[in-house]
């Protein structure tokens, strides 16, 4: 059995990750999970896959060793985006915060989505992002003309 | 074939990802983004388009200048109808705004800067960071007067402070002001109105009318006056019990009456000049006014005398050092001609020293380390019981550092670290003698570190963290 301070956590492809359940409950849908069914220690996350709940946990566990100090917070928050460049895994992270209700992941990687799309072109942003175009020519030309104030000194592709 | 990748198209890289986010996200994505990067969002899809003016209202808009020149341009009035818009409408549902953001060079002197600021009034705004300059200053004043949510207001540039009568920010814990006009009684009328005030700082501001300026708040805790432009001899009397945290920086001597606030912890003095030299009876007052100050500071925990002009001054004056019995932390800058003697007579004068920084390292003076010495027949109370770190910045090399090191490794009997910031291209043969220095205290590590510009003490950032004590 378990010990009474930890749970296991379940991945959508059946991994299972034992956790503190202090660091778990910075989850606000472990939280209630947890509130609501005392006796399980397993709790299956259907819509999370391993590899993006190990992230998550890494980000719990190092939050919860920084309490309240936000510097240290800051610098851990550091750490764990560094080298976090890849697209897929980040719009991973961020449905999973979402879903996990967890408020500081989700602003730290909205935050860095914004970090690459700011001072981009429309056609680089479009690019990146693989966003369709689905206005016709002349639709375009009135929002661009609308917000004109907003496309001035965009960075050159 | 060179292949593109967005030909290429397996499942996963072509898939629009973002654009399959919940609105929820895609707002917050957008909240992190500078206004005008954030609206021009808007041309990226007809997804993109209906999310916005915003898909979760922002807590934090920031409205500043559309980039470019500083004169308006074909698209400031675009940019204007939007913040109307923006401000008056479109936000009016959702309260959630904490903080608005008005900078502006372009708009200076606008009418709108006024209707704005009414507008975010109305939208419950809790800080408000106004720095532009708005057509009447009076008018701003009473759009602010009796905001209970605001908390945090920084107002600036080149407006006179206007304050009316009955003016009242029940709320406004803190207040900056920067680069304003401040006359008559306006600074009275405004702390009036901020009974529970916590922080004020004046930055760039002429009080060159006043003949005294009177700081008076009951539960004021911090209070920063840097590069203000005073009256010769202006009386600034602060009366704030609680006040644990005091700066003054700028080039002005003024004579600063503060009654001896036990609760102070952390004071920062850094004046630039003492007057013009020739000007005996200027030099003088302005002595006593500086020795005075340091003396009402007697209690603080934390020091820092970042300019020689201060210790000069100390050095000048025909008082007695006070005791410094609380005072653990002790930073200096650079010290010269005078400092070698002051230094000696602080290291007396602080029975609990704890840490000791020289910020700026020595400047070369024939003898001045003998001087020091001869003041010290015996260790200073704080060498034998508690001084336990020292930082040495800008070392290099000098006979009289040298000579200091070696008197504290030599002296410090719980010292625990000293360490040395040497400047690039030192001799390494000198920072090997000082390894072998005899050390009173077995334990004392000594630490060679190359000097970097960018964590120095007198780096600005460096200063404000140390001021608020992190």
């Amino acid at each position: 059995m378990a010990e009474e301070n930890t749970i296991t956590l379940k991945s959508s492809d059946g991994k299972e990750f034992l956790i503190s359940k202090k660091a778990a409950t910075l989850s606000e849908t472990i939280k209630a999970m947890v509130e609501e069914d005392n006796s399980s220690s397993v709790f299956p996350l259907t819509v999370v896959d391993s590899k993006t709940l190990a992230d998550v946990i890494t980000f719990l566990n190092k939050h919860v060793d920084c309490g309240d100090d936000d510097d240290k917070k800051k610098s851990c928050d550091e750490e764990f985006m560094a080298g976090k460049d890849d697209m897929k895994d980040l719009f991973d992270l961020v449905v999973a915060a979402n879903y996990l209700d967890v408020k500081d992941l989700l602003d730290l990687i909205c935050g860095k989505i914004a970090d690459m799309m700011q001072g981009k072109s429309p056609e680089w942003v479009r690019k990146t992002f693989n966003i369709q175009n689905d206005f016709s020519p002349e639709e375009e030309a009135k929002v661009r003309e609308e917000y004109a104030w907003a496309h001035e000194g965009v960075e050159e592709d | 074939m060179e292949s593109d990748p967005s030909e290429k198209c397996p499942e996963i890289e072509c898939i629009d990802l973002i654009s399959t986010m919940p609105d929820s996200i895609l707002g917050k994505i957008l909240s992190y983004l500078p206004i005008e990067n954030a609206v021009a969002t808007s041309i990226l899809s007809t997804r993109w388009k209906n999310l916005f003016p915003f898909g979760v209202p922002p807590i934090k808009i920031y409205l500043y200048d559309p980039s470019g020149s500083y004169r308006p341009g074909q698209n400031t009035r675009s940019f204007m109808n939007f913040v109307d818009k923006l401000l008056n409408e479109t936000l009016l549902d959702v309260p959630c705004v904490q903080t608005i953001v008005i900078y502006s060079k372009k708009l200076y002197s606008n009418d709108k800067i006024g209707s704005w600021v009414s507008a975010a009034v109305l939208l419950n705004v809790v800080h408000l960071n106004l720095m532009s300059k708005p057509s009447h200053s009076k008018a701003l004043f009473h759009s602010l007067n009796g905001c209970a949510t605001l908390v945090k207001l920084d107002l600036g540039i080149n407006f006179e402070l206007c304050i009316p009568g009955e003016f009242i920010l029940p709320n406004l814990k803190r207040l900056m002001l920067c680069m304003l006009l401040i006359r008559d009684d306006n600074i009275h009328k405004l702390l009036d109105g901020c009974p529970v005030l916590d922080y004020l700082l004046f930055s760039e501001c002429d009080l060159g009318v006043l003949d005294n300026l009177t700081i008076q708040s009951q539960l004021l805790k911090k209070l920063l006056i840097v590069d203000c432009f005073f009256n010769e001899g202006c009386e600034v009397e602060i009366d704030a019990p609680d006040l644990e945290v005091f700066v003054y920086d700028g080039s002005f001597v003024v004579n600063c009456v503060l009654a001896d606030h036990k609760s102070l912890h952390t004071v920062c003095i850094e004046y630039n000049v003492l007057g013009e030299v020739n000007d005996v009876d200027d030099f003088v007052s302005n002595v006593r006014h500086v020795a005075k100050l340091v003396k009402a500071c007697s209690s603080t925990i934390r020091l820092s005398l970042s300019n020689n002009v201060a210790i000069t001054a100390l050095h000048h004056s025909p008082d007695q050092l006070p005791l410094f019995k609380n005072l653990t932390c002790l930073a200096l800058g650079r010290v010269e001609s005078h400092g070698f003697e002051v230094l000696a007579h602080l290291l007396k004068s602080a029975p609990s020293l704890q840490t000791l920084t020289f910020e700026d390292g020595f400047e070369k003076c024939d003898g001045g380390y003998d001087r020091f010495e001869s003041l010290l027949p015996t260790s200073p109370i704080c060498l034998i019981l508690c001084l336990k770190k020292i930082e040495f910045w800008e070392f290099k090399g000098e006979e009289d550092e040298i000579k200091f090191i070696e008197y504290f490794l030599k002296n410090g009997r719980v010292l625990q670290e000293v360490t040395v910031h040497y400047l690039p291209c030192e001799d390494s043969s000198i920072l090997n003698r000082l390894l072998v220095f005899p050390k009173d205290s077995k334990t004392c590590q000594i630490i060679l570190t190359e000097y970097d510009d960018i964590d120095r003490p007198s780096d600005p950032y460096s200063r404000e963290k140390w001021i608020t004590g992190v």
